[in-house]
């Protein structure tokens, strides 16, 4: 009964406090820039613990989805495979250096990532696979879509630097940071200043080798 | 004097049949989680009349006269499976009807690719493979998504290059430098390869998608030189354009550029290092003690291949070959210089894929000082095709393809017109599974 609830206070705190940023992030152009990571770095306060459930990166019809997953330090992701192949991943960088093998079907992991900073992955399998993933030192964070819309929910009062990062920006990131204070739900616009850098190359073989 | 200038050792590669049947009964247990599959595809052709170049004879075609209506065009059986997390294990035998031995192995080659450790990926294969040239040959089993027939650089590499060893890859992707250049650099040595380059002498490029097995021997058209008394009368009338000959090793080097998925070009340098002097006696004449013997040959051309991704998802690739092939000394020499390139364009509407192919070929005999051999020619052709991928398992097609070409040996030797214009109509129904 006691456990009960407190589930239920614990549940029902959740919903009600905080507010919920909304980031829109355009191209140079305009138009909208999908896979970039928003997150908010609190100003004041305590950093909670990042969450035991592990986040997951699938793999299917060759790719990684997603492009982009961020992930709090000291949390952790799971590799799945929807395909029916294997697959190898495998991370060289500086701040998380791993490599895993996926069969066909199955789930991996987890790997933990201690670091913040950029893990780009690829599959020593499938060459063209290519992901990353962004360990920033906060729970707060969302990536956007299509629309280039991304989504923080539950954010504590305070004050927070809003930060962005996208794979492909040429540009200082760190010059289109702000700091705002979330008293209630906020919207913000963030536009890039230069084009990406050119995609690499991602098709899947058309046909088999 | 017609015989060779200069004996070299004898020393084939006999035990190499069963060390790949070894090699495949050691692996085989291991291919519980391997992809392993077979393409079968027969065809409905119709051929102009003239004989086909497997008929002893100068033609172009795979097919001749006296071939049809119904043949099997291919019967592949590939198998790539993991050895460990990093090696694996590749091969590919082909069934054919125009062989004596049916069943040949086409590649069997270990592939080690290590996890990268930094920006750069090194790629090691040990064994019998295709030197990473084709652009059109990027089907399973090597086989041309595109046609059924390759263009004539790939009917020859298909014919008689195959490496017997190793090549080395060492790649910069541009993934993991933030840039849209991927770039490849290739190096290879070799053994086999010897008698490298004497179907282009003797009998010229062809247009087909015929590959050849590793212990195949293909036939010679029957050239005067051969005759007794000609330039090179002990030489057989096949030949086995894998096999050692004369103990040295030849190589490739070049290199890969790709721009994203919009643009590709690469360029390689290959030499078979062959002494044009050394020759290996393969046998007995059936009529006398003559001894039948098979030359080495030395073979070197500059190879180039592009892609390019054009607007309205049109595909236009290309390659281009230009070398030159020695063989034998004093008044019993062939020099030969080739060239050849295609242009093909391609374009997939859903599960149809219609192609467009024009190919330009030409010999040019070096060592006109040398009787009854004379290995000139020039030529063109043309094809088109459409393949339909009616499902995973059946595909159905039709190819045209028109090969002018003038060989003046024709008209010498045999007493035919020295032009000619071969030509072929395929319909083709392949059925595959595995994968």
């Amino acid at each position: 009964m006691r456990s009960v609830l407190l589930i239920v206070l614990c549940l029902a705190a959740s919903a009600g406090r905080g507010a919920t940023l909304t980031a829109e992030v355009q191209q140079a152009d305009g138009s909208a820039l999908p896979d970039t990571v928003v997150f908010a770095l609190p100003l004041n306060g305590r950093i909670p613990a990042p969450s035991e459930v592990p986040r997951i990166l699938n793999q299917d019809e060759e790719r990684f989805d997603p492009h982009v997953l961020p992930v709090q330090r000291g949390g952790s992701v799971r590799f799945t495979n929807e395909d029916d192949i294997n697959h190898h991943v495998y991370s060289f960088s500086r701040t998380r250096r791993f490599d895993i093998q996926i069969p066909a079907g199955e789930a991996e992991g987890p790997i933990r990532f201690q670091e913040t900073g950029t893990v780009p992955m690829g599959c020593n399998i499938h060459d063209w696979m290519l992901a990353y993933i962004h360990v920033v030192d906060t729970p707060w964070f969302a990536t956007t879509g299509s629309t280039g819309e991304a989504t923080i929910r539950e954010l504590p009062p305070g004050d927070y630097r809003i930060k962005i990062w996208h794979p492909r920006a040429r540009e200082e990131l760190s010059d289109h940071e702000r700091v705002i204070n979330m008293e209630g739900d906020s919207n913000l616009t963030f536009q890039l200043e230069q084009g990406l850098t050119p995609p690499h190359r991602q098709d899947v073989p058309e046909f088999d080798y | 004097m017609s015989y060779p200038v200069k004996t070299a050792p004898c020393r084939g590669y006999h035990g190499f049949r069963h060390l790949g049947g070894m090699a495949l009964a050691i692996l085989l247990p291991a291919t519980l989680h391997a992809n392993a599959g077979a393409i079968m595809e027969m065809r409905l052709i119709d051929i102009s009349d003239s004989p086909g170049w497997l008929d002893e004879d100068l033609g172009k075609l795979r097919y001749g006269e006296n071939d049809g209506p119904v043949e099997l065009g291919q019967a592949m059986f590939h198998l790539d499976t993991g050895v460990t997390d990093t090696l694996r294990f590749r091969g590919v035998a082909s069934y054919d009807t125009q062989r004596d031995e049916k069943l040949d192995v086409i590649e069997s080659y270990l592939h080690w690719r290590p996890v990268p450790a930094g920006g750069f990926r090194h790629r090691l294969n040990a064994g019998l493979f295709y030197p990473p040239f084709s652009e059109e040959n990027r089907d399973k089993a090597w086989l041309s998504p595109y046609s059924y027939s390759n263009s004539a650089i790939n009917a020859w590499i298909g014919e008689e290059v195959r490496t017997v060893g190793l090549q080395y890859s060492l790649e910069r992707p541009g993934m993991f430098h933030r840039s849209p250049h991927d770039l490849t650099f290739n190096a290879a040595a070799f053994v086999g390869n010897d008698p490298t380059g004497t179907l282009l002498a003797w009998r010229g490029w062809s247009v087909h998608g015929r590959q050849s097995g590793v212990f195949e021997r293909l036939p010679l058209p029957a050239l005067p030189s051969f005759e007794s008394g000609g330039a090179f009368e002990y030489q057989a009338q096949w030949l086995e354009p894998f096999r050692e000959i004369d103990n040295r090793i030849g190589y490739y080097l070049g290199g890969e550029w790709d721009y994203t998925d919009r643009a590709r070009f690469h360029l390689h340098y290959y030499d078979n290092r062959g002494d044009p002097t050394a020759f290996e006696v393969r046998g007995q004449g059936y009529y006398n003690s003559d001894p039948v013997i098979q030359y080495a040959w030395d073979t070197r051309f500059w190879h180039a291949g592009w892609r390019f991704k054009l607007p309205g998802q049109l595909d236009l690739f290309g390659q281009w070959m230009s070398g030159r092939t020695i063989m034998g000394a004093g008044d019993s020499l062939v020099d030969a210089e080739f060239d050849a390139a295609y242009l093909m364009l391609s374009r997939a509407f859903g599960d149809h894929r219609f192609s467009l192919r024009l190919d330009d070929f030409r010999v040019r005999d070096r060592a006109p000082g040398t009787p009854q051999d004379n290995t000139n020619e020039s030529g063109d052709a043309w094809m088109v095709a459409w393949r339909w991928r009616m499902n995973e398992h059946w595909q159905l097609g039709a190819e045209w393809l028109s090969v002018d070409n003038r060989r003046p040996a024709r008209a010498a030797y045999f007493g035919d017109p020295a032009k000619r214009t071969e030509s072929l109509l395929q319909l083709g129904l392949e059925w595959r599974f595995g994968r």
